[in-house]
């Protein structure tokens, strides 16, 4: 049988490193917001780094963190869904914030296109996700945005392959739908 | 116009494949004769293509610098060594007992371990405190002047830096810096680095890793990340070499001060680390939200 060396403190963040940006967007397509994200993959990271010589060398630190950022994104989305009963919507509410990306930008592109209709496209884009369900948004942000492998999205959500696949499929065809109602045509 | 995708169901998986840059050479050929035959599977594909830049857009890209800031967080939180590259100098300056470094690199007992602070070690603390709260009272008599009042929570205090670690020998610490680096620190002209801290009172937010310095008698800013110019304002960014220069480089100047913004300066101040990721990395700067 093949011997594995243990996994030691350092590799940890070689690892953590390397993953960081699928597993914030794990946790995004949780909270669906980018600040609670950050803090979703900074608590997951402190979790994982107490219990990390739970990790057993060998198997999958993707996987293995990856379910520790979605229960750490799920407790934040019921802890947020709480205090929304108990206080309601904070004035500044919103779903997916983006900052700086849309706001500093010139009106005009290199193309000479005017942005607002780009802008409109992508909230449009940012509506349609925000319908689907949390793991098809995560296929589809892991695949699309990050460019994973089916083998590597089915590892850090823990559902088999075939499934991240059809939820790429299925969303896709959502999401085009969406805006093929509205812009497309 | 009939749904193409479902008339022909592998054809979005091949799409999805040919963007993900997936399709053997030989079919990724014979899509693009498909592609350029076949107009519907053309509007199929472009609206692929503008779906995944839409998304792309959408999700900021610049993230290294907060996964390194994140990392370094939460290896101080969990109890990790936040900082295994200060040298033995560097450790009696941050209040260290010399019985106490010589312990630790004999391997001494537990019980050994567990002897109290010295005096001395004490008083160096209590002198590191102090130093730490005039540089943020005079750092936030700076950008009191220059960006209005700040929140008082969002002023460096003395307790908010842990552990303490003040540094008088700025050479000393330029030279760490720039061995890790692998170029020489770019500071502003007669800039010297006068602190290295890290905060820990901030359990919930993005943190950022700087060191505060001299220029010309002000204080400033040094974020140890990526390729900019110093600012008129006195802050300054080194350079580092790494995949993300360009995205950050656009991210950067997407900021009205053309590298960040103050607001977060103060909030944010924090400790410099080396990662041993994949390509070696100081990150550092201000990562406020």
């Amino acid at each position: 049988m093949a011997h594995h060396p243990p996994l030691v403190q350092p590799d940890f963040s070689v690892e953590f490193l390397r993953h960081h940006r699928a597993l914030w967007l794990v946790a995004l397509s949780v909270v669906a917001n980018t600040a609670d994200a950050d803090d979703v993959v900074q608590e997951a990271a402190i979790i994982a780094l107490r219990k990390f010589d739970t990790f057993a060398a060998g198997t999958s630190f993707r996987a293995w963190m990856g379910e520790i950022v979605r229960n750490v994104a799920r407790n934040r989305r019921r802890q947020v869904h709480r205090e929304i009963r108990r206080f309601g919507q904070p004035a500044d509410a919103h779903a997916i914030d983006l900052p700086g990306l849309v706001t500093a930008r010139s009106p005009i592109d290199a193309l000479g296109t005017l942005r607002a209709m780009q802008e409109a496209f992508d909230d449009r884009v940012l509506a349609s996700l925000l319908d689907l369900d949390d793991t098809a948004r995560a296929c589809v942000l892991l695949r699309l945005v990050e460019g994973l492998d089916y083998g590597q999205i089915s590892q850090i959500l823990s559902i088999p392959e075939g499934t991240a696949m059809s939820h790429v499929f299925r969303s896709r065809r959502v999401l085009a739908a969406a805006l093929t109602g509205s812009s497309l045509t | 116009m009939p749904d193409s995708s479902r008339e022909q169901p592998d054809m979005l998986a091949t799409i999805d494949l040919y963007l993900a840059g997936e399709l053997a050479p030989e079919a990724r050929e014979e899509f693009e004769r498909c592609l350029a035959a076949q107009p519907v599977l053309h509007a199929e594909c472009k609206a692929q293509r503008d779906l995944i830049d839409s998304l792309r857009r959408a999700v900021p890209a610049a993230t290294l610098a907060l996964a390194a800031a994140q990392l370094a967080h939460a290896k101080l939180v969990a109890g990790a060594a936040p900082v295994t590259w200060l040298t033995a100098d560097a450790a009696t300056a941050n209040g260290q007992s010399k019985s106490r470094r010589h312990a630790a690199a004999s391997k001494v007992t537990a019980g050994e371990r567990s002897v109290p602070p010295s005096g001395r070690r004490r008083l160096a603390l209590v002198v590191a405190t102090a130093a730490a709260l005039l540089l943020a009272l005079s750092y936030s008599q700076l950008f009191t002047k220059s960006q209005g009042p700040l929140p008082p929570a969002d002023l460096v205090s003395a307790s908010s830096f842990s552990p303490t670690i003040a540094q008088s020998e700025a050479k000393q610490l330029e030279m760490m810096i720039a061995s890790k680096l692998g170029e020489p620190l770019k500071l502003p002209v007669g800039g010297s680095i006068v602190y290295l801290g890290v905060r820990a009172d901030l359990p919930s937010s993005p943190l950022g890793f700087a060191i505060l310095a001299t220029s010309g008698g002000k204080q400033v800013v040094i974020q140890l990340d990526r390729c900019a110019t110093a600012t008129a304002d006195g802050a300054a960014i080194t350079g580092h070499p790494s995949a993300d220069a360009t995205r950050w480089k656009s991210e950067v100047q997407t900021r009205e001060t053309g590298v960040f913004r103050h607001e977060g300066t103060v909030g944010t101040l924090s400790i410099i680390e080396w990662s041993a990721s994949p390509t070696p990395l100081i990150a550092g700067g201000i990562v406020a939200r």
